[in-house]
């Protein structure tokens, strides 16, 4: 599984690739920091806060396309190669492949986004470690299950971004803006849910929209777990080019 | 001109996914239909209620309704069109044809403005026949009306020339496909957001207390509204049509001078434009 | 042995196959990519061959259990060879695509597949597999800047390192130089020479020619000669022989040559004094030329069979 992970580790990571993932994951700290500076007291700042750049930028934007773009890429772009076989032809457990796959995009982009999230709540909170715990554990979550999700997509499709767009864009975008219940059936609303139930009492403007803490950890689970399975399956089942 | 015209074919077939999966083909079908459905239903009330002008959206703001289908449109065939080339090596093969990477960059971009403009005609031309057909004097609607089919054309051609160059730009800087697309949907995406943060204020907390809602970032706010990619063919295409949108981003937008938005518009979209075409001359060097 | 069209051409055979492919079939959607193929490979140098398009590089993919089977089995070594890494152990198998990882510098990219076979220590291992393909120059450079001759001995490198018993490559010798591949011919010699069990499938007819004793025909998807190729050339009695007989007096030869039963036809060939005889019985044909030669006073200056190559049965069997 090491030398499976190093390999992701090494595919995933390129110069702009890491400089592109950076710069996304420093512009909610960027943004906070101008909040923290600007901001009255008014209570309205906080909502703005966590509408627009907790919620709208890093949740619903900069988490899932990060994820997205590495992700996608951790098989695509063997698939893509026509390399996969090198990996597959080993006498190795298929899962011993596609765990460190998954770990490995997780690896990259959890840290920056956690991070990014973090001091973003640091700032927008004004030192409140309760907040900035909230996030960084929504984020982490979030991060696993996108991971788990994109990378199955990875291997049963060759258009994984299609897949990818659609869902976050559509479902987490659009049709969980009319219909409340696809929140309890989409990553940002687990990633919200938990944000939420860490920290009711400064997450509250998310009380409308935010599931059930107990569902949203449950389903997190459940969409990584069921998702890591197929993926394994998949890659057991698949003829390999 | 054959080779650029055959390389110009192959773009349209690549877009429209001629001699691909079906996959390929289904998503130029679907997103087509995205964007034509917001045309079909505004046409199917305004003929069954006879409403139209301030009630539904119009012309004015029918670039608005679509965009997020023109991103996704974007996003998703314009590394398509490059990234693959670059990747496996093509790029050499046509080279040694009488071809420069200017006549491939050309050509490529003209197919991919070909079916973003078809794109945006289309739904915008649904649009203005159910309008025309379901009023009651059809000919009376179209000589009190007749300035919105030039401004439909002229608007449209913007709207298509900057969804066509902004993410052919950005395609060219990776060989991974999913990168580019990640990168576009992005820009839009948190161009948006970081406007947002710069520009508004919560209307429902607008008391007497602070008076008028004021940005975060003040008398500034005007300019960082132009932050928002997104933003930068709609600005044009209200001047066109001479409306304002309704919206804080909007009225904030409405206090730069009339060009500012304007010379954003072409310094980007020719700003882009050379950047593409510069960084294919690097390429082939 | 019947040499009907729908019959593959086969030679007796040794007991035991390494390799057992039973009754196999692969389809993509409409297309048979295989068609009911019955093989089995054994000890030695095996040569795949195919025109392009006949289901090579599909029947290699399902024996390397990286496809499975529309129908049929195969097993390597007894054992199953789809949804079984274990096999791997003992199975090396080198793809015809050529993707690598251009950021590993030759020795990590061996090393990595020493890991990934489970192999401690691994240093011992990937210097006998660098040297065996003649890279040690080269091995800390990174791959990405190798020629196309050097990915490919890299990648045999990679499929070697862990010393199987049984060998799958599918067109090695893509890319290489003359010199580089004599020394992969001594090197796929040595191999088999300990026993173990090699498939190659080429294109290049010549060095297949040489290197393997047994060879496998495949022709639309379906398995159209296995054997030993002169056995096989031997077996196809419905073709007639060519027969080069070069001489001073050709048409004299050409006389006596028509009036033999075993000859069915002669003609004259480009050359000066050449003549191509087409016979059914090429063993009485060449007894009875020197004394047809004697009998007319004619000087014989050359006489050779023209199809005793592989070649030529290639194309015999792939144009029937």
């Amino acid at each position: 599984m090491v030398p499976v992970f190093w390999l992701s580790m090494r595919q995933l990571t390129g110069r702009w690739r890491v400089i592109l993932i950076t710069l996304l994951a420093a512009l909610p700290v960027g943004l906070a920091v101008i909040v923290h500076f600007a901001a009255s007291d008014d209570e309205s700042f906080d909502e703005n806060f966590i509408d627009v750049l907790l919620d709208g930028m890093l949740v619903a934007g900069i988490m899932p396309i990060v994820t997205m773009a590495l992700s996608t890429a951790s098989f695509g772009n063997e698939l893509e190669d026509r390399a996969l076989s090198f990996l597959t032809l080993r006498p190795i457990a298929r899962w011993r492949i596609a765990i460190p796959k998954l770990l490995a995009s997780i690896a990259i982009s959890g840290p920056l986004l956690i991070a990014s999230g973090v001091i973003a709540a640091l700032l927008g909170f004004d030192g409140s470690v309760k907040a900035a715990v909230a996030v960084g554990v929504a984020v982490l979550v979030g991060v696993i299950a996108y991971a788990a999700i994109f990378t199955w997509a990875g291997l049963v499709t060759s258009r994984p971004l299609v897949f990818a767009l659609i869902y976050v864009f559509l479902w987490e975008g659009v049709i969980s803006s009319f219909i409340n219940g696809v929140n309890y059936l989409s990553i940002r609303g687990y990633t919200l849910g938990i944000m939420h139930g860490i920290n009711e009492s400064e997450f509250q403007v998310l009380s409308e929209r935010a599931i059930e803490f107990p569902a949203a950890i449950v389903g997190a689970v459940a969409v990584t777990l069921v998702f890591t399975f197929l993926g394994v399956r998949r890659l057991r089942r698949m003829d390999v080019p | 001109m054959r080779a650029r015209k055959a390389v110009f074919t192959d773009g349209i077939k690549t877009i429209l996914g001629v001699g691909h999966g079906s996959l390929a083909k289904v998503l130029p079908v679907l997103l087509f239909g995205a964007a034509m459905t917001p045309a079909v239903i505004m046409a199917i009330i305004a003929s069954m209620f006879e409403v139209i002008g301030d009630v539904l959206p119009g012309h004015a703001d029918y670039y608005q309704v679509v965009s997020i289908v023109l991103i996704i449109f974007a996003a998703l065939v314009a590394p398509e069109l490059l990234c693959p080339d670059r990747r496996n090596g093509v790029i050499s093969l046509y080279l040694v044809r009488p071809l420069t990477t200017t006549d491939y960059v050309i050509a490529r971009w003209l197919a991919f403005f070909s079916i973003t403009l078809l794109l945006v005609y289309s739904g915008q031309a649904v649009l203005l026949a159910s309008l025309i057909l379901s009023a009651d004097e059809p000919l009376d609607y179209l000589k009190d009306n007749w300035k919105d089919i030039p401004r439909i054309l002229a608007a449209g051609l913007l709207v298509a020339i900057f969804i066509t160059t902004l993410p052919l730009a950005i395609s060219a800087f990776t060989n991974r496909r999913a990168i580019a697309a990640a990168v576009v949907i992005g820009l839009f995406i948190i161009s948006s957001a970081t406007a947002g943060i710069l520009t508004e204020c919560d209307e429902g907390h607008n008391d007497d207390r602070f008076g008028n809602c004021e940005p975060l970032t003040g008398d500034s706010a005007k300019w960082y509204s132009l932050v928002d990619i997104g933003r930068v063919p709609t600005n044009v295409n209200n001047m066109i049509f001479d409306v304002e949108e309704e919206g804080e981003r909007s009225r904030i937008t409405a206090e730069l001078p009339r060009f500012v938005p304007i010379a954003w518009y072409v310094l980007l979209s020719g700003g882009l434009a050379t950047v593409l075409w510069w960084r294919y001359r690097k390429l082939s060097a | 042995m019947t040499t009907t069209t729908e019959e593959p051409i086969n030679e007796p055979v040794p007991a035991q196959p390494v390799i057992d492919v039973r009754s196999v079939s692969k389809w993509f959607g409409n297309v048979v990519a295989v068609n009911d193929v019955t093989l089995q490979v054994f000890p030695g140098i095996t040569g795949l061959l195919g025109p392009n398009g006949a289901g090579k590089t599909t029947i290699l993919h399902l024996m390397a259990g990286l496809a499975s089977c529309s129908d049929g089995s195969v097993t390597i070594l007894g054992e199953p060879v789809r949804d079984n890494p274990a096999m791997y152990q003992r199975v090396g198998v080198m793809s015809e695509h050529e993707a690598v990882y251009g950021f590993y510098t030759g020795r990590q990219f061996v090393e990595f597949a020493a890991r990934m076979q489970n192999l401690k220590p691994v240093k011992e291992p990937v210097d006998r597999a660098i040297e065996m393909v003649a890279l040690a120059d080269a091995q800390d450079r990174a791959v990405g800047t190798y020629s196309r001759g050097m990915r490919q001995r890299i990648r045999l490198a990679a499929a070697m390192v862990h010393d199987p018993d049984v060998l799958i490559l599918d067109e090695p010798l893509n890319g290489t130089d003359p010199r580089q591949r004599i020394e992969f011919h001594e090197t796929m010699v040595r191999i088999a020479e300990q026993g173990k069990t090699i498939l190659i499938s080429s294109h290049i007819l010549e060095e297949v020619e040489t290197l393997a004793t047994r060879i496998l025909l495949m022709v639309s998807g379906k398995l159209a000669a296995a054997g030993d190729f002169r056995a096989i050339r031997a077996k196809l009695d419905e073709q007639a022989y060519k027969v080069r007989v070069v001489t001073d007096s050709p048409r004299a030869m050409a006389a006596a040559l028509v009036g033999m039963e075993e000859v069915d036809s002669v003609s004259v060939g480009p050359e000066e004094g050449e003549l191509i005889a087409l016979s059914r019985n090429v063993n009485a044909l060449q007894l009875s030329i020197p004394r047809l030669a004697q009998e007319h006073g004619i000087r014989l200056l050359r006489v050779e069979p023209m199809d005793e190559s592989l070649e030529s049965i290639f194309s015999y069997v792939v144009e029937r």
